[in-house]
């Protein structure tokens, strides 16, 4: 008998919300410098459009930082590898969060006089930059050292056993110190 | 005369620095007076003053033309001032002067007991409601002084009082990342650069103190990053949240970087 999706759920919602969240900021941040890429060479379309992304990108990324701080008191992990990576992702969110709000700043006042400048897309090209550098280390901690997945999950059949690159999952503590 | 970004004018964006900074500063204000177990009632003096000094800021950002409320946040502007003048004699004097050794051992006790300077970034909100007050009622000057001048100079104190007190923490914390180095560099470069430009005022100068003070401004949010770091780099980390926030670098302190500057910024941009 197929499982029906509440059956799935197995109760109230209970999702990883910074791993939700992270990717409105992630889409947010890049439509953004897309869209205004655009705007500074005249494709046709509304200027204002990177303005208006960076204004919802900016609320949505504090959550995100918020469901992170959440997510990392839950978290169980022993000094190591991960526990370097996870202490530099911590480090970095709020200077992600820092120079976001410092481009919608400068975004602002370039909203009002009505045009991007070339200054703020190099500083916005800088804040992807740090983006991605932390959404590297987010996806190693997630995909690497199994972080905030949840359970055993069963392991697939075409990994190499004697991958030492890539240890199984049993291999990294993640059971619960207390 | 005042220019206006998104809507509100300068000495409203001044009274929203206040509304950001002050929760923040008394968040690491309740972690020490906690740790030292709220034994002296002056203790209690800086959430009463401080609570009444963000609640007038709020209502100046909803009524900024409402005269009660402008007399109410000058009222409480001079309230912080002398609280945080009086925690700054009741720190050297329980800190260091009732201390065995006293100010012969000024360093140890400047490191380890009260911080010296930070009741004083209490009175430094004081002045800057009073500041932001005038600057709402269209004068151009307070005491004498240009209004935009004073903001640049309570800027460039309140930055070189914080890097001291950080230079001094960080000390004791044996400077153990590069990174330590940035609230005594940047902050002070700006400062520098500020001075340069009174003396040989220029473009290239304006530009300096301009992207310094920008540069100030993220620090402070690498400095809170840096300091969740150094949080769980403390025996147990985050596991034990509440011991290690009591005895690790205090989490929101580098926010008065970027308050500071951020002061600097508006007085540039937005207050003529």
């Amino acid at each position: 008998m197929n499982s029906t999706l509440k059956d799935s759920l197995g109760g109230p919602p209970r999702a990883p919300w910074h791993a939700f969240s992270v990717h409105f900021t992630v889409a947010l941040t890049v439509m953004s410098f897309g869209f205004d890429c655009l705007a500074f060479f005249r494709v046709a379309i509304p200027q204002s459009l990177g303005w208006w992304l960076l204004v919802v990108d900016v609320p949505v990324t504090a959550v995100t930082l918020l469901t992170g701080f959440r997510s990392r008191i839950r978290l169980p992990v022993e000094e190591g590898a991960a526990r370097a990576l996870l202490r530099t992702h911590m480090a970095l969110g709020p200077t992600f969060f820092g120079a976001l709000f410092t481009a919608a700043l400068y975004r602002a006042v370039l909203w009002e006089q009505g045009r991007v400048s070339v200054w703020y897309l190099a500083a916005m090209f800088a804040v992807v930059i740090i983006m991605a550098v932390q959404g590297y280390i987010g996806g190693e901690l997630v995909y690497r050292f199994g972080a905030a997945v949840e359970g055993r999950y069963p392991r697939l059949p075409t990994v190499d056993m004697k991958d030492t690159r890539h240890p199984p999952y049993e291999s990294v503590n993640v059971g619960r110190p207390r | 005369m005042t220019f206006r970004l998104l809507g509100l004018a300068g000495p409203e964006w001044l009274a929203i620095v206040i509304i950001c900074l002050m929760p923040l500063l008394l968040m690491d204000v309740l972690v020490a007076h906690y740790r030292s177990s709220f034994k002296h009632p002056s203790q209690y003096l800086p959430f009463l003053t401080g609570t009444l000094l963000f609640i007038a800021a709020l209502l100046v950002v909803f009524m900024p033309q409402n005269s009660s409320v402008r007399a109410a946040l000058v009222a409480c502007g001079w309230l912080n001032i002398v609280s945080g003048l009086l925690g700054f004699v009741i720190h050297q004097y329980y800190g260091t002067f009732t201390q065995p050794g006293g100010y012969r051992l000024w360093l140890h006790y400047a490191m380890y007991a009260a911080p010296i300077l930070a009741p004083l970034a209490l009175s430094a909100m004081g002045f800057l409601a009073l500041l932001c007050v005038a600057a709402l009622r269209g004068a151009h000057s307070l005491g004498g002084w240009p209004i935009r001048d004073e903001l640049l100079t309570l800027t460039s104190v309140s930055l070189l009082a914080s890097s001291l007190q950080a230079g001094i923490l960080h000390y004791r914390g044996a400077f153990n990342n590069v990174f330590m180095y940035v609230p005594v560099s940047v902050p002070v470069l700006a400062v520098l650069a500020w001075l340069w430009s009174l003396v040989l005022p220029s473009a290239a100068a304006h530009t300096l103190v301009v992207f310094l003070l920008w540069l100030t401004f993220i620090a402070g949010f690498v400095g809170l990053g840096l300091h969740l770091r150094g949080l769980d780099r403390q025996m147990g980390g985050l596991y034990v949240t509440v011991f290690n926030i009591l005895q690790g670098p205090p989490v929101w302190a580098p926010a008065v970087f970027s308050g500071f500057a951020a002061v600097g910024l508006i007085s540039l941009y937005l207050v003529i």
